[in-house]
């Protein structure tokens, strides 16, 4: 037999696998351990221009609805005044108080406004559950039923 | 080996296609309020700022720690007048950007004090903002509930 009868079988190139696997898998991990489910944030929008008029003039003839949050030294909740009624600490008072308000028709949803007056020390969770309470809510077919969008807040003391 | 390449392949098409860069912004030490009525805007706003504050009343403004009081300085803040100037005037000089078209956007801890949160509004509105956004978490332990007897509400 000759030398130029012997067959060459031809050499399948053979991928390497293990340096992208590896990297991959780093690549995964690193994934894995950064992976955060995004809570949903949103906003509530409150406008405060620098040289706004004083609140009682600001929205055509319309006094703004006053809002008072007490609170103690710790910044617990102590006090919800709506207007001059007193309300203890019960936001779905405050939040009745002002469907009930809104209900009578005295005033052009649209531009109804509130004005928040806190105390330094309050928790900032308590003035967002204030503002929540006043802003709206979900009816039971799970619908956002908005009330008062127009937020301000006295300038502190 | 290829059912298992398969997967992985597929976990990391996951991984990349639910990873969520505008959460790079949000600070890990500010815990949000809760709110049932937080959703994001239909519209985000054309020229945002945040403005985060932690519950030890930390001010964060992008990158940079700031300070309000000058009692409260800390080693690597600055006061929080000067960062806003300088944020503003770059906005002024680079994109032609007013104070008054940004949006501030407040990311306070739910146990920060609502006074320190006035005061961090106060300087903001000194340099000329005037809009402004409180941000909430959707859901979780916030007030809720439906004032709505029979019948609902019904604007009049």
């Amino acid at each position: 037999m000759s030398l130029r009868d012997v067959k060459v079988s031809p050499e399948v190139p053979k991928l390497e696998m293990t340096p992208m696997i590896d990297i991959v898998f780093n690549l995964l991990a690193f994934f894995i351990i950064t992976f955060r489910i995004p809570a949903v944030e949103g906003d509530f929008n409150i406008k405060m221009p620098v040289n706004a008029p004083p609140s009682s003039e600001s929205m055509d003839e319309t006094a703004p609805l006053e809002i008072t949050l007490r609170s103690n030294e710790a910044g617990d909740l102590t006090a919800i005044v709506f207007g001059q009624i007193p309300l203890g600490t019960d936001m779905a008072r405050l939040r009745t108080e002002v469907f009930d308000y809104l209900q009578t028709g005295a005033t052009d949803i649209s531009k109804t406004e509130a004005e928040f007056t806190a105390d330094g020390d309050l928790h900032y969770s308590h003035l967002i559950d204030a503002i929540t309470a006043v802003s709206g809510y979900v009816n039971p077919e799970n619908q956002v039923v908005k009330l008062i969008e127009n937020i301000k807040f006295t300038p502190p003391k | 080996m290829t059912p298992m390449i398969d997967i992985v392949f597929l976990l990391m098409t996951f991984f990349i296609m639910v990873i969520n860069f505008s959460q790079a912004e949000s600070n890990e030490a500010v815990h949000l309020p809760d709110s049932e009525l937080a959703q994001p805007p239909e519209t985000p706003p054309s020229e945002p700022m945040t403005v985060q504050i932690d519950a030890d009343e930390n001010i964060y403004l992008g990158s940079a720690r700031c300070w309000l009081d000058p009692s409260a300085v800390q080693p690597g803040a600055r006061p929080l007048f000067e960062v806003l100037s300088e944020e503003l005037n770059m906005k002024k000089v680079v994109s032609e950007i007013r104070p008054e078209d940004i949006t501030l956007i407040i990311r306070a801890d739910a146990d920060a004090s609502v006074g320190f949160v006035q005061r961090v509004i106060q300087t903001c509105q000194s340099v000329g903002i005037a809009t402004f956004t409180l941000r909430a978490k959707h859901g979780g332990e916030g007030f809720a509930g439906s004032p709505e007897s029979e019948g609902g509400f019904q604007p009049l």
